[in-house]
């Protein structure tokens, strides 16, 4: 029985997903769910994911949300293969991973969606326009979270260690459409957080997911 | 000398979380109190140990880590034989459902619990004004988290099991603000979250914790 993803392509929380799975060279299907039809606030889709919201899982019996769950679930499914996402393995290595992916949930990511959410879903999604006041609050905010970032990886190679890991895996979708909009200076500017970047997004599981991250491309 | 540090203060709602990690396990503990009013969580030495300049840090040994759910996911798997099993074991399928629900609180529940523990229970004692308008935001967007914790908690006596795990100890610390203040309404309208609320924050581990902020 295979996988089954519901969510759609172009989504940031599905795409994470979508790399953790092709990273492992997992069997799976994207089931798309319609967004625009409200399809996700629907009694079935609700008895996957209560909060409405996509990605969800299926495997077999087991119903999953939210990306990082469902990210953690498939690299624990496929450990033992030559991918090692978790380090599981080594206590010290894996908490010190466990770590990273928090500050990626905790420091990252609510500095960083509201950039995307003003710049991309406000005047795509709703034809409105962006709120820079916001914009500049969080890009202040995110460029604080990069410096430390910057620092971190004076010492290692990527966030947890020398190795790729989720922890870096869970940065690719945001940072990837951050690059679409004049915010991917704060990426940019920062020498070794771009030479990070340019090294995780050039790995071959980004780059089947890449593709589909087209919000915000003229058609 | 315990190998085992805290690096924090008794009033913040991620170093309790940890505490309570600690006292649920029984794992041995020395408590560094950091004088945030003085701005020492931003001081150099403090950086070393959390580079985003927060409380809690931690160590173990050499191991130095900070996040609260790192930290006390960390705990939880290397004293997994002592004190309280604070995971669920058996198959990934299993332990899957901790990861999830452990995420729900940190991306469903912490911000609209925190954003109502700020205006209510932490800007009185600070002496700043309460914002009306976010607390009248924040309380419908928990109210429609908790509505699903209520489906949920009839059907599973914690959240991810029928047991006690990390992911119910995640909400206490700011389920523990909330009860002191009106927001407790949104608790109470709730009768499996309100009993789920009564039996979290009754366990002797958190009483130890309120305890250290009595000192």
């Amino acid at each position: 029985m295979t996988i089954k993803l519901y969510g759609v392509a172009m989504s940031t929380c599905t795409a994470k997903v979508l790399a953790c799975l092709h990273e492992y060279g997992a069997e799976f299907e994207l089931v798309p769910v319609n967004l625009q039809n409200g399809e996700h606030k629907q009694p079935a889709f609700l008895a996957k994911n209560p909060f409405g919201q996509i990605p969800a899982l299926e495997d077999g019996d087991l119903t999953l949300f939210e990306s990082r769950a469902i990210s953690t679930y498939v690299a624990e499914k496929f450990k033992g293969s030559s991918c090692d996402l978790l380090r599981s393995q080594n206590p010290k290595e894996a908490a010190v991973v466990k770590t990273w992916m928090e500050v990626e949930s905790q420091q990252f990511s609510p500095a960083i969606s509201p950039i995307f959410y003003q710049s991309i879903i406000v005047p795509i999604l709703y034809g409105g326009s962006p709120n820079q006041a916001i914009i500049d609050e969080s890009a202040a905010k995110l460029g604080k979270v990069l410096d430390v970032y910057d620092k971190k990886l004076s010492s290692s190679k990527y966030l947890a260690g020398d190795f790729y890991s989720l922890a870096d895996l869970h940065h690719l979708t945001y940072i990837y459409y951050l690059m679409k909009t004049p915010y991917g200076k704060l990426i940019n500017e920062r020498p070794r957080v771009k030479a990070w970047w340019e090294d995780i997004s050039s790995r071959p599981a980004f780059k089947k997911v890449a593709p589909g991250l087209t919000l915000g491309d003229k058609n | 000398m315990a190998a085992i540090k805290v690096h924090g203060s008794p009033l913040s709602t991620a170093v309790q979380r940890v505490v309570a990690c600690l006292y649920e396990k029984e794992v041995d503990f020395q408590f560094v109190p950091i004088n945030m009013a003085a701005g020492e969580h931003k001081s150099e030495s403090y950086l070393a140990l959390n580079p985003f300049g927060q409380v809690p840090a931690f160590e173990d040994g050499d191991l130095k880590l900070f996040e609260s759910r790192a930290v006390t996911y960390y705990v939880a798997h290397e004293y997994a034989d002592k004190g309280t099993q604070l995971l669920i074991t058996g198959s990934n399928k299993e332990t899957a459902v901790l990861q999830l629900w452990a995420e729900v609180e940190a991306h469903q529940f912490n911000s609209p619990a925190s954003a109502l523990a700020w205006e209510l229970f932490y800007k009185p004692i600070f002496g700043k004004e309460t914002d009306s308008a976010a607390v009248e935001e924040n309380e419908a967007k928990l109210g429609k988290v908790l509505d699903v914790y209520e489906i949920r908690l009839t059907q599973s006596k914690y959240l991810a099991a029928d047991y006690f795990t990390l992911a119910d100890l995640y909400h206490l610390p700011n389920l523990q603000c909330l009860l002191s203040t009106s927001a407790k309404k949104l608790l109470e309208a709730r009768p499996h979250v309100s009993a789920w609320v009564a039996e979290i924050t009754a366990r002797p581990a958190w009483s130890k914790v309120l305890a250290m902020q009595k000192q």
